[in-house]
């Protein structure tokens, strides 16, 4: 039974020349997204990989200078994007994807590609992503519209009904050919997928990619529900086509973007000119905003004399200079962690925030997956972040304690070093969060699919009855 | 014509989803009002806040001058404003200022993610567009429900509700025998359909532009924002014929009212995300984003070399100001000497910043030629140029830019070899920043192809439409 009327909605719908058409062009998009978001990827991976390369190697390769020159120096790490990112660039386009590293501060992510991209692109570009998340919900709606509705204007509802077909098996039979339907669609595009997934990053890209897979699986199931459930309960085809597509704009065009404004308004973030002026007040007066830095700078040397029962810095048993730069280099540090701490944080709350919205348009949650997954999300891009900070933190403090360890008293800034301190440090390398943490920042998210899921279910079981005209 | 345009109103007006469209339209009218004001009141304050600083800053540089002249106070020579490479370095440096634009907050477009003010300094280019203003990436990737939006997104949506059944729904409730039987001629009824309809499409038009306007707070008493507000106008009753045209169109088409219905969403898809989808793809393939992370190790590499280099890269800089060397001491001021390592690698880095800037004003144009391909796309670039939120703007702003960090450095560089103290009276006489408008006719010569190709396609479409439906409308 549930077989019959699996294959008759299936071919059904594969006859039907709106299917194909939306059908075809569906996945003509989805191509295009998938083939132009590979190209730029690999483009640019393969600069990203030459410019990471010259950044290193100009750091290695620098003449004998002082320490603290090569501090100032410094380099540049650029963000580099897993293979998925391919399907779903997430908010790279809108963080930067380079830091300049150096000597006392903390710098900020620059060179947004958004920036550089025109308001066309914006408007019209579709990652894959965009096309699962917002295309093929509207291509369930079309092939799923009518399903009841449909046959309940033509009357053949009623006769179904004669037949003593459990309504059950009915909603279950429809699901199922609608579904064979778009698999039609989706299992070429998952191959593929797998394929180019394989050969550019091996096994754990296909860990990814599975999960990825899960989530549109599970969002499509939602979509799918929630489209035959209004079907059966509309008065009409055309009454269950204006609702869906009510809630298919709702899901994809305006909630996500109303939670994005009220998430902003509930939890403000700072303007850049503010946050410069805290960063700024923190560096100049600790956190606590009780120890200006010039009485501090007094009371440490006092200590350091005292400790080492000398009068003066000179007379140290190491320099003065090298040790009280990475003492200050450790309170920036504070400063610039618990600041920019503090603005990421506001970040996540914002993204928590936003996800109230999923309530109504479970797309919100799919997307933060989704970026999760794909290595794309802002948490990724604060483990970049982290991680280039903490490599920043470290080549000063190697540059701060050769002066302290080596240079002499008179000679904190005329000091020179060669290119054997500077190989010293190993080369940048940025490890990604394994997919496990990763996802573990998105449970809110996961939570709410889940729970969209669970009412799916709950509203396919409670479908005891359906009206027959 | 007008009692039957009061008739069909009366049968209209009992239509849920007349009120469910209005409400929808005036919900997201005010939010996105509201959201493109608090936008530009943000922009406004922050600049406010700069100009106040700056003003504050130069204040007591002028100030503390004449006190370091009579020796009444000192400070170590690397803060002394007196020296040209010191102010020019950051001390009496300017903000070059973005204000937002004649109609920003109508559109916030590609202002979100574009800065709007830089410091101008005499140091290099690179340094300057970095001040990013805060926002949550998941917020820019989400976009912006402002009015363009609305206007580009969910209008025609509107209109499609509004128009998708003028004929097929008496047909199919069977009235349409009953109109054709009255004395009226049918095309008149029929006008006065369509005319209703097409009064309310304008008026919602008019309200998106003229009603956010006043919502938010822009300044109607300015000629200049009246003009573009006009055009603006003018712009959206333009798309929402042709979304009217386009539902004439389908409507003599003689389909169900669900078929028409559909047929309607898959022309609005094919505006809205198809043809945009493939211009984009488009343009991204031939014209890739020039990539910043190239021009960044392309500097460090100029900058090396001309510090390997230093004494070609010094002799080349006095060679390059000729008579502009005071003294032999200039020489050796290591300012001097950073000021002429800065040269050379600028002058290295050109061919990279000219190909950089090349390659985006390429896809500029490239983009302009494809958003022929779609209305939406004309209309959002219209939209955005006359909101002065698009990236033309920017790029107006970016080379008036160029010339006066030219201006900057020159100035600044010719006193410094002149070993020239700053005074008060210098300070004021240093060139002032002030952003210009792009003018009428290059904004003009842009719009014009696609106000053109859009007149072009209401008149292709409409008037068979109407012919059509006209036709159509005689048989019951």
């Amino acid at each position: 039974m549930l077989r019959t009327i699996a294959s008759k909605e299936y071919r059904e719908l594969l006859r039907d020349g709106r299917f194909r058409w939306a059908g075809s062009i569906v996945a003509g998009l989805l191509l295009v997204a998938g083939l132009a978001g590979f190209t730029a990827w690999r483009e640019q991976a393969a600069q990203r990989d030459a410019a990471q390369a010259t950044m290193q190697a100009t750091w290695f390769n620098q003449p004998s200078k002082n320490p603290h020159s090569a501090a100032h120096y410094g380099l540049w790490a650029f963000k580099p994007q897993m293979t998925l990112a391919f399907v779903d660039r997430g908010v790279d386009p809108y963080t930067g994807t380079a830091s300049w590293l150096e000597a006392h501060r903390m710098n900020e992510f620059r060179f947004r590609p958004a920036m550089d991209a025109t308001a066309a692109q914006r408007f019209g570009e579709w990652t894959a992503a965009g096309v699962l998340q917002q295309l093929i919900p509207l291509l369930i709606i079309l092939l799923g519209f009518s399903a009841f509705a449909g046959e309940r204007e033509r009357g053949t509802l009623r006769q179904l009904a004669s037949l003593g077909v459990p309504t059950a098996t009915l909603l279950r039979g429809k699901a199922l050919g609608v579904t064979a339907a778009l698999a039609v669609l989706c299992v070429p595009a998952a191959v593929l997928g797998t394929v180019v997934v394989t050969m550019s990053s091996g096994a754990s890209g296909l860990l990814r990619l599975g999960a990825l897979s899960a989530v549109y699986l599970a969002y499509f199931g939602v979509i799918l529900t929630v489209t035959l459930v209004v079907s059966a309960r509309a008065r009409s085809a055309r009454a269950a086509l204006v609702t869906l597509l009510a809630l298919w704009a709702a899901n994809g065009l305006l909630v996500p973007r109303v939670a994005a404004d009220v998430a902003q308004a509930a939890f403000p973030t700072p303007t850049a000119r503010e946050f410069q002026a805290q960063v700024q007040r923190g560096l100049a007066t600790g956190i606590d905003g009780h120890s200006p830095s010039g009485a501090r700078a007094d009371a440490l040397r006092d200590s350091v004399l005292r400790a080492n029962g000398v009068s003066s810095v000179a007379s140290l048993p190491f320099n003065y200079d090298g040790f009280s730069m990475q003492r200050g280099e450790e309170h920036a540090n504070e400063v610039y962690a618990h600041y920019f701490g503090q603005l990421w944080d506001r970040f996540g709350q914002q993204d928590r925030a936003q996800l109230v919205g999923a309530v109504v348009a479970p797309v919100i949650a799919v997307r933060f997956l989704s970026m999760g997954i794909a290595g794309t999300d802002f948490g990724q891009h604060r483990a970049f972040a982290e991680q280039a900070e903490a490599y920043r933190q470290e080549f000063n403090r190697v540059m701060n304690n050769e002066i302290r360890d080596r240079a002499r008293a008179d000679e904190s800034f005329s000091y020179q070093a060669d290119s054997t301190l500077w190989r010293s440090i190993p080369a940048f390398t940025y490890e990604a969060p394994s997919l496990g943490r990763a996802l573990a920042t998105h449970t809110v998210s996961l939570v709410a699919l889940g729970a969209w899921l669970v009412l799916a279910a709950l509203l396919v079981g409670r479908e005891r009855r359906i009206e027959v005209a | 014509m007008r009692e039957l345009m009061a008739f069909e109103w009366r049968v209209l007006r009992r239509e849920r989803t007349l009120w469910l469209v209005l409400a929808v339209f005036l919900g997201l009218g005010a939010h996105a009002s509201a959201s493109g004001a608090r936008f530009t009141g943000e922009r406004r304050a922050a600049i406010a806040e700069l100009t106040t600083e700056q003003r504050a800053r130069l204040d007591s540089i002028a100030a503390l001058m004449p006190q370091l002249d009579a020796g009444t106070v000192s400070v170590p020579s690397f803060l002394d404003p007196r020296m040209p490479a010191i102010a020019g370095r950051g001390a009496a440096a300017q903000y070059a200022i973005l204000p937002p634009g004649p109609l920003a907050a109508l559109s916030i477009g590609q202002a979100d993610v574009q800065p709007f003010w830089a410091q101008v300094t005499t140091r290099t280019k690179q340094t300057f567009f970095v001040n990013d203003e805060i926002e949550n990436p998941a917020r820019l990737l989400a976009g912006r429900l402002d009015v363009a939006f609305v206007i580009l997104v969910v209008f025609p949506l509107l209109v499609l509700a509004l128009t998708f059944d003028v004929v097929a729904g008496e047909r199919e409730r069977g009235t349409l025998a009953l109109v054709l039987a009255q004395p009226v001629e049918p095309r008149r009824v029929l006008g006065a359909k369509v005319g209703l309809r097409a009064l309310l499409v304008a008026g919602m038009a008019i309200a998106l532009s003229i009603g956010a306007a006043v919502a938010t707070g822009l300044p109607v008493s300015d000629a200049q924002t009246v003009l573009r507000l006009i055009a603006w106008s003018g712009v959206v009753l333009l798309y929402g014929a042709f979304w009217f045209s386009v539902a004439l169109f389908v409507n003599a088409r003689r389909l169900s009212a669900a078929a028409s219905a559909v047929a309607l969403l898959g022309a609005w898809l094919l505006v809205v995300v198809v043809l945009p989808a493939l211009a984009a793809a488009a343009i991204s393939v031939t014209h890739p984003v020039p990539s910043r992370i190239v021009l960044t190790t392309q500097l460090r590499e100029a900058t090396d070399a001309a510090a390997e280099r230093r004494q070609d890269a010094v002799a080349t800089f006095i060679l390059d100001h000729p008579g502009a060397v005071s003294d032999s001491g200039a020489l050796s001021d290591p300012l001097v000497q950073a000021v002429a390592l800065q040269d050379a690698a600028e002058r290295t880095m050109a061919p990279h910043y000219a190909a950089f800037d090349a390659a985006l004003d390429a896809q500029r144009r490239a983009a302009e030629r494809f958003r022929l391909l779609s209305p939406a796309l004309v209309v959002q670039g219209a939209l955005l140029d006359l909101s002065g939120s698009g990236e033309h703007r920017f790029r107006h702003y970016e080379q008036q830019f160029d010339r006066y960090h030219q201006a900057w450095r020159e100035t600044f560089t010719a006193r410094m070899l002149r070993r020239e103290r700053l005074n008060p009276a210098s300070l004021a006489a240093l060139p002032d920043w002030t952003f210009v408008e792009e003018d009428w006719d290059t904004l003009g010569a842009r719009l014009a192809p696609g106000v053109l190709m859009l007149l072009g396609l209401v008149l292709a479409i409409g008037v068979p439409g109407w012919r059509a439906l006209d036709r159509a409308a005689r048989t019951a």
